[in-house]
C-alpha cells in the first residue's frame, strides 16, 4: 500500500530539480536529522505523541460544535441539536457519533485568533504567531519534533495531506520548521480514500524498487546521480537526507507504519472510506509506532468548490449543504472513530489529541445564504494525555460571536499547552526560542 | 425490513441518484477523484457505469429530469464557488442556463416540471435561499417563496400543480407543500430533527424524503398530505437521497454500509 519509485519528473539532464527538491524538503526529520537530540520522553511529558487534527478551511462552529438554536433565524442555521454524553453539552445533529464520544474529550469554546485570511490565520493556528519578514515561528509539531527527535526510525513530525496546506493563493508559511530551519519540516504523506499512503519522498527515483533500496549502495548511487543531474548546487545536508530516506525505506517496521492494509477490514470501515478517514487511521498507526507529532489535515486546500481543488471547509457558498452532505458525515465518522480507537487500544492515556480549525465562521448568515470567516470565536476538542473527558471549557455568547464565559484563548496558548504536555517545558522553549510569551491553558489540565 | 438490492459496489461516495429511461438507468453524482464531481450513468441490468458527460472537465451534480427524460437540469461549476443551473433538452439539443450571479453565488437542487416546461431551483440572494422557477429556456423567472429561513430541494408533483420543498422557516428543516405558483403553503412535517430532499411518488400520493432519526439519516415515506410517515427500514448505517422508480414501488437510495457508499434499490410496496 505504499507508492515507491513511481514518481516521474525527469529532464534531459536526469532527475529534474523539482523532484530533487521534493526529496530534499520532504524527508527532513527522519532518523539522521536530529538524532543528537533524540531522547526518551522527559519525566514531565504526559503526551508520548500528539495528534493535531487540523480542520483547515474552518468549519462553521454554529453548525457543528457550538449550536445556537435559540438565536434569531439570521444566525441559528437549519439544523437541530442533539445531546452528547456530557451533561449540558449539545452539538448539532450533524455530529451524532462524536456526541457519543464526548466522555473522552474536553470541549473548548472560547478560541480567538488575530487573522481572518486563510494562509495568515493558518500560520497563527499552527505556530502561534503572525507572519513576518524572514523565517516564521515554527509549527508546534516542529517544536515537539525538534525537542523529542524521531520516533525510532520514523520521522519526528509527519503531516498528512497531499501537499503543504494552502489556499488557492498560497501555502501556509507556518506549516514547517520556520526559525528551527527546514530540517524540522514535517514529512508530508498523502492518503487516498482507499488507504493508500503516498510518500512523496519515496517516489523520486524511477525504477527503484524497495528491494533495490535495501542495497544501500544502490540508493547512494542513485541519489548521487540525481544530485549531479541538478542545474544548481546540491543542497546542504544531502548525506543526512539520503540516510534518512534510506533508513525509512529499509526498515520493515517503519514501512509497516504507513501500510493500512495491515488493519482489519472492520477497523478500516470504522474510519470510513474517505481521505480524511483513512488519514486519521494512518495517524493512529503512526502514533502507535512512536511518531511524536502527527498533523492530520482535513484537506490540502480550503476551497469548498473550486475547479481543480478538492472539497474543503471554506463554505462561503452552500455552507449548510456542504456541512450536511459532505463534510460532517466524513468528519463525524472519522474523528469519533479515532478517539474511540485510541481509547480502545489504551493509547489515549499517552496521546494528546487536539482538533480545531484556523478560525470560525460568521454567526450571522451571509447574503449568499452561507457563512464567511470569523476569527472572534471558535471551538476546539482536546482529548488524551490526562485531559479529563466530559467537560466544557468556556462558553460563547448567545449568538456565537464572542467568548462570554472564560478567557479568550489564542493559538499561542494552544501551542504552548501542546508543547508542555509533550515535554517541551518553559526552559526548553526558551532554549529553542519558541512560543515566546505563551502560557499553558491550565484550565485544561 | 424492506427488500433491497445493491446496484453499485465500488464504495465511493454517491449523491443524488435519479432513475431515467423507465427505470433502466440511474444518473447520479459521484467523486471522480477528490477534485471532481461527475454525473454518472448506471445501467441497472448489468451494473455498467459510464460518465454521463464524458467531456465534462468541471464538477457537475444534482441531476433532475422531466417525466419523459427529455428535459434535464443540473448544477455545473463555473468558477470559484460559482455554479450555473444548466438546462438541456436532450432531444432538441437546445441548451439553456441560469447563470451564476457575480462573486460567490449560485443556485442548487434543481427540479424539472413533469412536462419539462419549467425548472425550479433554490438560490440565496439576500441571506436565505428561496425557491424560484424559470422556463426551459432559463427565462421568465419567478420567485415562489419568501420570508425567514432557508428553502431548498423543490420538487414538482406529477401533475405539476404542487411543489414540495424543505424549509427552516420554523426552526430546523421541515417539509412543506405549496401550489405551483407559490400560494397555499402547508407544513407536512414537524421536527424536531431535520427532514430533507422530498420527492413525490409517480402517482402523486406519497412523498419520499430523508430524515435524521436515531443518530443517522434514514429514508422515510409519507402520504402526500403529511400523514402516515414511516421509515424505509434497511440494515444500513444510513440511507439518503431517495429517488422514485417510475413504477412507484421502489426507491433508489444512497446507503452507507461498513463505511462504504453505494446505491441500493429498496422496495416500498
Amino acid at each position: 500500500m505504499l507508492d515507491v519509485g513511481s514518481f516521474r519528473t525527469k529532464t534531459c539532464g536526469g532527475v529534474g530539480r523539482r523532484a530533487f527538491l521534493r526529496l530534499a524538503t520532504s524527508v527532513p526529520m527522519a532518523l539522521g536529522a536530529s538524532a543528537a537530540v533524540a531522547s526518551a520522553n522527559p519525566p514531565t511529558a504526559r503526551a508520548r505523541s500528539v495528534l493535531f487534527v487540523f480542520l483547515w478551511g474552518a468549519p462553521s462552529h454554529l453548525d457543528t460544535l457550538d449550536p445556537k438554536p435559540d438565536a434569531p433565524a439570521e444566525y441559528r442555521g437549519p439544523f437541530g441539536t442533539i445531546p452528547t454524553r456530557t451533561p449540558g453539552l449539545r452539538f448539532t445533529e450533524l455530529l451524532p457519533q462524536l456526541a457519543q464520544q464526548s466522555h473522552l474529550f474536553t470541549m473548548v469554546r472560547t478560541h480567538v485568533t488575530s487573522e481572518s485570511g486563510h494562509p495568515e490565520a493558518g500560520t497563527v493556528a499552527l505556530s502561534g504567531f503572525s507572519e513576518r519578514a524572514g523565517p516564521v515561528q515554527p509549527n508546534f509539531g516542529a517544536v515537539v519534533g525538534k525537542h523529542r527527535g524521531p520516533g525510532g526510525r520514523l520521522p519526528a513530525f509527519v503531516s498528512l495531506a497531499n501537499g503543504v496546506p494552502a489556499d488557492a493563493s498560497r501555502r501556509i508559511e507556518g506549516h514547517g520548521g520556520g526559525t528551527l530551519t527546514a530540517a524540522n519540516d514535517p514529512m508530508m504523506v498523502g492518503c487516498s480514500e482507499t488507504g493508500k499512503a503516498n510518500i512523496a519522498a519515496l517516489q523520486l527515483l524511477p525504477g527503484l524498487t524497495p528491494a533495490q533500496i535495501v542495497d544501500r549502495r544502490t540508493l547512494s548511487g542513485r541519489l548521487d546521480r540525481a544530485a549531479r543531474g541538478l542545474s544548481g548546487p546540491a543542497p546542504e545536508n544531502w548525506g543526512r537526507r539520503e540516510q534518512a530516506a534510506h533508513q525509512l525505506l529499509t526498515n520493515p517496521e517503519s514501512r509497516a507504519a504507513f501500510d493500512l492494509s495491515r488493519e482489519t477490514p472492520a477497523t478500516r470501515a470504522r474510519y470510513g472510506q474517505s481521505e480524511f478517514g483513512q488519514s486519521c487511521l494512518l495517524g493512529r498507526r503512526l502514533v502507535e509506532a512512536g511518531v511524536p507529532y502527527v498533523q492530520v489535515n482535513y484537506s490540502q486546500h480550503v476551497e469548498a468548490m473550486n475547479p481543480g481543488y478538492e472539497h474543503g471547509w471554506d463554505t462561503h457558498l452552500y455552507n449548510f449543504e456542504l456541512h450536511q452532505d459532505l463534510h460532517c458525515p466524513v468528519f463525524d465518522r472519522a474523528f469519533s472513530a479515532l478517539l474511540a480507537d485510541l481509547a480502545d487500544r489504551g493509547l489515549l492515556d499517552t496521546t494528546l489529541v487536539v482538533c480545531m480549525g484556523e478560525f470560525g465562521r460568521t454567526p450571522r448568515i451571509s447574503k449568499g445564504g452561507a457563512r464567511d470567516h470569523w476569527p472572534n470565536c471558535y471551538p476546539s476538542v482536546w482529548a488524551g494525555a490526562g485531559i479529563a473527558g466530559g467537560r466544557v471549557l468556556g462558553q460563547s455568547d448567545r449568538r456565537g460571536q464572542e467568548p462570554a464565559v472564560g478567557r479568550p484563548l489564542p493559538p499561542l496558548l494552544v501551542g504552548t499547552t501542546i508543547a508542555e504536555l509533550a515535554g517541551v517545558d518553559a526552559q526548553r522553549r526558551a532554549e529553542l526560542r519558541v512560543l515566546d510569551g505563551g502560557s499553558v491553558i491550565h484550565e485544561l489540565l | 425490513m424492506n427488500s433491497f438490492r445493491r446496484l453499485t459496489a465500488d464504495g465511493t461516495r454517491k449523491l443524488t441518484p435519479r432513475y431515467i429511461k423507465g427505470g433502466r438507468e440511474v444518473v447520479y453524482t459521484t467523486f471522480a477523484g477528490p477534485k471532481l464531481l461527475r454525473l454518472t450513468r448506471l445501467t441497472v441490468a448489468d451494473g455498467a457505469v459510464a460518465a454521463f458527460h464524458p467531456e465534462a472537465a468541471k464538477s457537475e451534480t444534482e441531476p433532475a429530469f422531466s417525466r419523459d427524460g427529455r428535459v434535464m437540469a443540473f448544477m455545473q461549476l463555473r468558477g470559484a464557488l460559482s455554479l450555473a443551473v444548466v438546462i438541456r433538452d436532450l432531444e432538441r439539443k437546445e441548451p439553456a442556463e441560469v447563470p451564476p450571479p457575480g462573486g460567490f453565488a449560485g443556485a442548487c437542487n434543481p427540479g424539472v416540471a413533469p412536462d419539462g416546461s419549467r425548472v425550479l431551483f433554490a438560490i440565496a440572494e439576500n441571506t436565505h435561499q428561496k425557491v424560484f422557477s424559470v422556463n426551459a429556456k432559463g427565462g421568465d423567472r419567478k420567485q415562489l417563496t419568501d420570508g425567514v429561513g432557508a428553502d431548498n430541494w423543490p420538487s414538482y408533483s406529477p401533475d405539476g400543480g404542487r411543489i414540495v420543498f424543505g424549509s427552516s422557516r420554523l426552526g430546523v428543516y421541515d417539509l412543506f407543500v405549496m401550489n405551483a405558483d407559490g400560494g397555499g403553503v402547508r407544513r407536512l412535517t414537524h421536527g424536531p430533527h431535520r427532514s430533507v430532499r422530498p420527492e413525490f411518488s409517480p402517482d402523486g400520493r406519497r412523498i419520499a424524503f430523508a430524515r435524521f432519526v436515531g443518530g443517522a439519516m434514514r429514508v422515510w415515506v409519507m402520504d402526500a398530505d403529511g400523514r402516515g410517515a414511516r421509515p424505509v427500514v434497511t440494515d444500513s448505517e444510513g440511507d439518503d437521497y431517495p429517488g422514485w422508480h417510475p413504477d412507484g414501488r421502489r426507491l433508489v437510495v444512497a446507503s452507507q454500509r461498513a463505511g462504504q457508499h453505494d446505491l441500493y434499490e429498496v422496495g416500498v410496496g
